[in-house]
């Protein structure tokens, strides 16, 4: 091959002349005048490249060389030591990061953790109480497994280990609760009854329950486990435990109760009553019953929505009447 | 004279094309004289000026490693990545695989946030025959972004080539990061640059942009003030003069910007 610049005949293996040193391989036409240019700033995305720096990575040793470069670790390392003196204290979603001076997600997961507590506290009385558990546990798990040694597992291994912890801890928070924490309420005469949207109460309002000598139809009452039907006498349901069934009562016996077309009718001329079950959305398939001295017509929702035979309430089955709505507080309210 | 002239199987060789001999006096300008020139400029942060050297030499000599690492060098330090990758794909096909062209891919790679690709070129560039102090450097800036200790891989690469440039590639690793006490890394490698050479202009730029990261805005107009007695051409001295004028409200209230 021929040197284009001082005219040297190279043999054909030669990358450079050996004479002048030219570079051989190439034609001159094939060599660019220079390098492509950008066309813009491209501010936006320089933005993001520098976010993502400054946001960085956790370092993995690759594995290629990771075997010749990493020398074997003792099991009793001091670090690992250090971290599981560290693990209780990810019961306090974000401290161990703010100890550790990872100040920044410290923050999200402690403020995620109080969000979770806040929630817990302030919504009790309605339907999205519940959420406030997941919200605590988010802020927890991420705290804890910020601290395990997670980067060394692939990222669907880690979103699995990530959500069987939190499964387990929602679990875990939510048993703490029904047990403890519907002990205390039961012991202050507070219960938080079952979730359903109604006119006068809502989803797990927590009500004051007071027993009186005698329920009168129109009283929200709060009825124990036994409920039966005088058309199926032996059937009692169960009711799970914890339920706390709390509704209007809606006739007194003896009288003669008529369900027609979602109305109750009430004795011989089948007046309608002035009151509705709580849940506005009730619904009922027609039928009568005669009602004797000492039952009570007593329609949960939590029945109508299974829509089972009428349930009936003795007196011995009513605990109490709902005396006002302790909290939400902005939702208190008196019943006489 | 070539070897194979006398041998006698071949026509004649054909006479070397003439070239315009440079006259008394007058520079020669081959690919070594806008290498040099470049890589002069690209030190000075003048990075556009160095493109076009680098450009010039590599269109000279397309064999030269140092113009093609120069343009990709010049492309990532100017912030255009994609251009960049590109043109290591074009070097890459004119003279091969070369650590410092890894080296720089991994560099692209970090600087755009795809730290895994950037951790992957980094080894093989570690790995590759002949690298000199580059991969090293750029190994310690992956570090920084890896918030691990990139200090080890820096005086690494400072051992392989321990020359002023080496730590001001260095300083302007650790400066880009914007990592926690970058600064003061950067400083401690550039302290010994000072001190065997110290009347670089190139070092007391490096000087003002620490101390400006450091917030410490009058030490880094000294040396701007220091880096433009050394040299009065250095065309990107507005620019960071510029840069570091006060801009607060109060400032240009009282009339101090």
């Amino acid at each position: 091959m021929k040197c284009r610049a001082c005219g040297f005949d190279n043999l054909d293996t030669q990358a450079r002349c050996v004479s002048c040193g030219t570079f051989l391989a190439v034609d001159a036409a094939e060599i660019p005048a220079g390098p492509p240019r950008a066309r813009s700033r491209r501010s936006w995305r320089n933005r993001w490249y520098a976010w993502r720096r400054r946001r960085g990575f956790r370092w993995r040793p690759s594995k290629t060389t990771s075997k010749e470069a990493t020398p074997e670790e003792p099991f009793f390392d001091a670090e690992a030591c250090k971290q599981a003196v560290r693990l209780p204290l990810a019961a306090l979603p974000g401290l161990p990061q703010l100890l550790l001076h990872r100040n920044i997600r410290g923050w999200i997961f402690a403020g995620t953790g109080v969000a979770g507590i806040l929630w817990i506290a302030l919504l009790p009385g309605t339907r999205w109480w519940l959420w406030g558990f997941a919200i605590l546990v988010v802020g927890q798990v991420n705290s804890l497994c910020d601290l395990l040694p997670f980067a060394q597992f692939a990222l669907g291994k880690r979103l699995l280990y990530s959500a069987l912890l939190s499964f387990f801890l929602f679990f875990s928070l939510y048993s703490l609760y029904s047990f403890w924490g519907m002990q205390w309420l039961d012991r202050q005469g507070m219960q938080l009854p079952l979730h359903y949207a109604g006119g006068v109460l809502q989803g797990g309002d927590i009500v004051e329950i007071v027993e009186e000598e005698e329920y009168l139809p129109g009283m929200l009452v709060q009825v124990n486990s036994l409920v039966f039907t005088p058309q199926n006498p032996g059937a009692n349901y169960y009711i799970p435990l914890g339920t706390v069934l709390i509704d209007r009562l809606l006739a007194r016996g003896p009288e003669m109760v008529h369900i027609e077309d979602n109305n109750i009718f009430l004795g011989p001329a089948r007046t309608p009553p002035d009151w509705t079950p709580l849940n506005p959305q009730w619904h009922w398939h027609n039928q009568e019953l005669r009602l004797q001295a000492d039952q009570y017509l007593f329609l949960p929702s939590w029945f109508q929505a299974q829509n089972i035979v009428m349930p009936v309430a003795q007196q011995g089955n009513i605990q109490g009447r709902v005396a006002r709505i302790r909290w939400p507080w902005w939702r208190r309210t008196e019943f006489r | 004279m070539g070897r194979f002239n006398t041998l006698e199987f071949g026509a004649a060789p054909e006479p070397a094309p003439e070239r315009a001999a440079p006259g008394r006096g007058e520079v020669l300008k081959d690919a070594q004289f806008f290498l040099d020139d470049a890589d002069r400029m690209f030190y000075r942060m003048e990075y556009e000026p160095a493109l076009k050297n680098y450009s010039r030499a590599a269109g000279i000599d397309p064999g030269a490693l140092g113009a093609w690492r120069g343009q990709v060098f010049s492309l990532i330090e100017l912030e255009e990545y994609q251009e960049a990758v590109l043109w290591i794909g074009k070097a890459n096909e004119i003279i091969g695989e070369h650590g410092d062209l890894l080296a720089l891919r991994a560099l692209a790679a970090a600087r755009t946030g795809d730290f895994d690709r950037a951790c992957g070129y980094s080894d093989a560039a570690l790995e590759s025959v002949g690298t000199g102090a580059l991969p090293y450097v750029v190994r310690g800036e992956i570090f920084l972004y890896g918030r691990r200790n990139g200090e080890l891989s820096f005086e690494q690469a400072c051992s392989l080539d321990g020359s002023w440039q080496t730590r001001i590639l260095i300083a302007d690793a650790c400066l880009f990061s914007h990592k926690r006490n970058s600064a003061m890394l950067a400083l401690k490698f550039l302290h010994t640059a000072w001190e065997q050479n110290p009347n670089r202009p190139e070092l007391y730029l490096r000087l003002a942009q620490i101390r400006a990261q450091l917030k410490d805005y009058d030490g880094a107009r000294e040396a701007l003030e220091q880096a433009a007695m050394l040299d009065r051409q250095l065309l990107v001295l507005p620019k960071l003069m510029e840069e570091l004028r006060p801009r607060g409200f109060w400032s240009r209230l009282l009339g101090r910007g």
